[in-house]
């Protein structure tokens, strides 16, 4: 029982790193098409900006708020130079830019800060919470995972559903020649949603790195998992995002506590799977309609 | 043309007033003539007018509303729009007919700027559109309503407008310019917060008609607006947009391959095959002239 | 193209090209180019040190997992991130066989090939169904999934020192090196011309047909999920041998060797070299072998780089090279080099008036400059009456 309840807990929090960067993959998948791969090592790259702010002593808080910085700046700069000039071409060839940015990004990393694993700080205790008399394996740092990705979230929704730039974005992500017609700059649109899904994928790297081995491939698994929990709740859904990012993170959080950690990849692994054979369009998306 | 009728489709009074394509001449023996509806046309002692905003007549050699010239489009090797010219008038509706495939469609593409012309010009008042990208050609005073309607089906009722209304005006005006056409259009009221997508074939017209006009444009282009509607409908439609016309001095380019309820409202009519314009003038002129109507409009 | 160029040139290479043509029989062409790249090769591996024997064996070897690749990706149009899984399949066939038995090493290549052939079965029944994003995604976790498998299961991956694999012995005094290289180029060799003539045939386009359009190619008669199942296979069945002769000259096979990085150099050698075609796969194995190795030393030395940005040199030039040839010149090399064969081609042909030919071409061709009244006065029924509309 008490395993379970660590289990449940843990996956939790991993949950919720895993629909960050979830949010991100599907903005831009909803907005372009395209899947952006290279989302989890942009994150990575964000966060050793963060690591380097920090050994020159600057505070923690404002290492934070300048990974998320570069994280708009590059999600931005991506999407101007190197993903608008595929844009017209067929989706395959995006997807292969991604990869190739994938481990471009990890190269600079692994050039400038070396490859070998490092330690990334931690604002708050990493050290299980004590409730009553029994110590849970959630930590101040869990709490903190958990409200910061909820904080995120809300402040996504907000900004979609309440202001009339993310009714623009909408627009531009559901039909961008209509949205044209309107007067929507959508070219200019495209390029501020990768720049807001960046920041989304930073928090993530920033929200991972105190708990793993920290070299420049740290994100690797982190957005396979991420990628599993978009195609869970569904590639065009954001709120599916945060349901899937729970689901797959409960998911692994079991197979690793009861099976053995190596087996989180097959895991995951199978999950996808399962998922893409019995409901491709994920838990909230709709069935695409087969165009002849 | 039909050989043997180009001198009997526009009335001798008119002759002097057009040119080789139909096109009437800008000048001073346009100012005693009149069309069909007894309103004068616009001509040089109009110069002084203002628009609905207030804003100053630009200058009397472009007058306002919509000038065409000479427009060619391609689409690869197929030539779509060939040397084709074209005015319309503020405060009247212009109808562009024509068979499938005439080219009607790609002549509002072209205006509207989502297609690039090869040559030729579009002029709205005294501004160049050729050339613009569609946002900017939009941010000029154009609506343009494709075929079908195309509403957002993902968004609601009310953020199709909003959308409609945002590149002008703020949050306050928006919700006057809405107010104003849910009066115009009164059943869009109750589906305001539902999603376009669960709206009928007739209210999602309305909606994307309504949407084309909260933001008050100058020239509103209508691709086949009453395709697919029911014919009381469609009337209803029409009358609407004609009253609209009348009171706001917009300028209306109306495609239709339903003639009849075109003509019923329009002021011009231009009629267009396989790329060309083949016939040109007042509406009830061509709208008359049965073998046209036969040989083009197919009734 | 110069005009000053003395036109015996321009004759001389007009006949040589009319001189030169390759059979019809599409078995014949291949075998004959095959044997004679064998026997270039075969001169050029007298000439080389063993270590460059040795590179040149871990090039044909790569050439041959870059082709499968190729067919699957550039003709089949699936994309892979998991080869690099596949290659390790092989590999660790090989590596368990010698271990447990005794067996011909021909045997040991056959039963690698087949292995990761099952393998491919596996994965390309769910695999198939999924479109771009998906796969991809869907590979990549697979990629990451190995090294994992291997922590858990050491004793039967060899832990972190990996397994052996021994290369067949050379015969008499041959140098093992020179040995192994030949070996590795024969396979290449067998290899791709079993490829070229898989592509050649119904199959082939097939693949093509699937890769274009799936709907149309159904409504043609084409399975297309036995299709596609059918390629996965055949490219998983490449990477498999390849994985199993890179093992022969490596002497080792563990997960260390198989990271995803490798699977992404893959890709960019395919896409480098020119996706879809097989003479590209050389191109990618080249850069493959030797971009991570000599090309980054000697960058890293000429241009006095650290020892943090050598040790990465190789994946951020491919990397770049990955981007920037999606982006500028997405047939690669081998598209590039058609390219300029046609150019040539094209200019030898037309001769003098070569400028001017193309020009007209234009005129008359798609984008129609001449309007319609204007060209020789072709009559047009609407005109006729000189296009008074109905003043």
């Amino acid at each position: 029982m008490r395993l379970f309840v660590d289990v449940t807990l843990s996956g939790v929090a991993n949950g919720m790193v895993f629909a960050s960067l979830a949010l991100a993959l599907v903005l831009v998948f909803r907005a372009t098409n395209v899947v952006n791969f290279a989302q989890g090592a942009m994150g990575m790259l964000t966060t050793f900006i963060a690591f380097s702010v920090l050994e020159h002593g600057v505070g923690y808080w404002v290492a934070f708020a300048v990974a998320l910085a570069c994280g708009l700046v590059l999600g931005g700069a991506v999407q101007l130079l190197v993903i608008r000039p595929v844009q017209s071409r067929p989706p395959l060839n995006a997807v292969i830019v991604t990869f190739g940015l994938l481990i471009l990004f990890e190269g600079i990393a692994g050039a400038v800060w070396g490859n070998s694993n490092r330690g990334f700080p931690a604002a708050f205790s990493q050290s299980g919470l004590t409730i009553g008399r029994t110590k849970v394996a959630f930590s101040h740092f869990d709490v903190f995972v958990v409200l910061a990705v909820t904080l995120l979230m809300t402040a996504m929704v907000a900004l979609f559903r309440a202001t009339t730039l993310g009714l623009r974005m909408r627009a531009t992500a559901f039909a961008p020649d209509t949205a044209r017609l309107l007067g929507v700059r959508v070219s200019r649109l495209l390029t501020l949603g990768w720049a807001l899904a960046s920041l989304a994928g930073s928090l993530a790297g920033l929200l991972v790195a105190p708990t793993t081995s920290f070299s420049p491939t740290f994100m690797d698994l982190v957005l396979v998992y991420a990628f599993t929990a978009a195609v869970v709740g569904g590639l065009h859904s954001p709120p599916g995002a945060l349901v899937g990012g729970l689901v797959t993170g409960l998911a692994l959080s079991y197979v690793g506590g009861y099976l053995g950690g190596a087996l989180e990849p097959l895991g995951a692994l199978a999950l996808l799977v399962v998922v893409l054979m019995l409901r491709p369009e994920g838990l909230f998306g709709a069935p695409a309609a087969r165009r002849v | 043309m039909v050989p043997g009728h180009e001198a009997a489709s526009v009335g001798p009074e008119n002759a002097a007033a057009t040119g080789p394509e139909g096109r009437p001449h800008h000048g001073p023996e346009n100012a005693a003539a009149t069309g069909p509806e007894g309103r004068p046309h616009p001509g040089p002692e109009n110069a002084a007018a203002t628009g609905p905003e207030g804003r100053p007549h630009p200058g009397p050699e472009n007058g306002r509303g919509l000038w065409v010239e000479d427009l060619s489009v391609s689409y690869g090797p197929v030539r779509a729009l060939q040397g084709v010219s074209l005015r319309a008038e503020p405060g009247a509706v212009t109808a562009v007919l024509g068979a499938n495939g005439a080219g009607k469609t790609t002549l509002l593409r072209a205006v509207s700027g989502s297609v690039r012309p090869r040559s030729g010009t579009v002029r709205l008042g005294p501004r160049l559109l050729t050339g613009m990208p569609v946002e900017q050609v939009v941010r000029s005073g154009v609506s343009y309503v494709p075929e079908g309607g195309s509403v957002i089906a993902e968004l609601t009722v009310e953020e199709n407008l909003r959308l409609g209304a945002a590149w002008r005006f703020g949050r306050r005006r928006s919700r006057q310019e809405m107010e104003r056409i849910y009066a115009l259009f009164p059943p869009l009221v109750a589906s305001a917060r539902r999603r376009a997508s669960m709206l009928s074939g007739g209210e999602r017209r309305m909606l994307a008609l309504g949407r084309a006009l909260v933001s008050r444009p100058t020239l509103l282009l209508l691709d086949e607006p009453s395709l697919g509607l029911a014919p009381m409908v469609t009337a209803q439609l029409m009358a609407t947009l004609d009253d609209l016309t009348r009171a706001t001095e917009l300028t209306v380019v109306l495609v239709e391959q339903n003639a009849r309820s075109a003509l019923s409202i329009a002021r011009h009519a231009v009629v267009l095959h396989l790329g060309t314009v083949v016939a040109a003038g007042p509406a009830g002129v061509v709208g008359a002239d049965a073998a046209l109507r036969h040989h083009y409009l197919g009734y | 193209m110069p005009q000053d160029l003395p036109a015996a040139a321009r004759v001389a290479l007009l006949r040589a090209l009319r001189r030169f043509r390759l059979p019809r029989l599409p078995l014949v062409r291949h075998l004959l180019l095959a044997v004679a790249g064998g026997v270039l090769l075969f001169v050029i591996t007298l000439e080389l040190s063993p270590f460059d024997n040795y590179e040149l064996g871990q090039i044909a070897a790569y050439a041959i997992a870059i082709a499968g690749l190729s067919l699957l990706t550039g003709v089949n149009g699936q994309i892979s991130l998991g080869h690099g899984a596949f290659m390790a399949v092989g590999a660790y066939t090989l590596a368990e066989l010698q271990a447990h038995q005794s067996v011909n090493f021909v045997l040991q290549l056959l039963a690698a090939t087949a292995v990761a052939a099952a393998a491919g079965l596996v994965i390309a029944v769910p695999a198939t169904r999924l479109q771009g994003p998906y796969l991809a995604g869907m590979t990549l976790l697979l990629a990451l999934a190995l090294p994992s498998l291997s922590d858990r299961y050491s004793s039967f991956f060899g832990g972190d020192q990996g397994l052996p694999a021994t290369a067949p012995g050379a015969p008499g005094s041959l140098d093992p090196q020179r040995w192994l290289a030949w070996l590795q180029i024969l396979a290449a060799l067998v290899v791709l011309v079993l490829l070229a003539n898989l592509l050649d045939s119904r199959f082939g386009r097939a693949f093509r047909a699937v890769r274009d359009d799936e709907v149309a190619a159904a409504t043609l008669g084409i399975h297309v999920a036995r299709t596609k199942v059918t390629a996965f296979m055949v490219s998983a069945a490449c990477a498999g041998l390849a994985g199993a002769l890179v093992a022969l000259s490596t002497g080792v096979v563990s997960t260390g060797e198989f990271p995803l990085s490798l699977s992404i150099f893959l890709l960019a050698g395919m896409v480098i070299g020119g996706a879809g075609t097989l003479m590209g796969a050389w191109w990618g194995a080249i850069a493959v072998v030797y971009l991570p190795n000599q090309w980054s030393q000697s960058l890293a030395g000429a241009f006095h780089l650290g020892h943090l940005v050598s040790a990465n040199l190789a994946v951020i030039i491919f990397g770049a090279a990955l981007v920037l040839v999606m982006l500028l010149a997405p047939a690669g090399i081998q598209g590039a080099l058609r390219w300029a064969a046609g150019r040539l081609a094209a200019w030898a042909v037309a001769g003098r008036g070569g400028g001017n030919v193309s020009k007209q071409e234009r005129q008359d061709g798609h984008d129609g400059a001449v309007p319609a009244l204007g060209d020789g006065g072709r009559p047009d029924p609407i005109r006729s009456t000189g296009g008074r509309g109905g003043a």
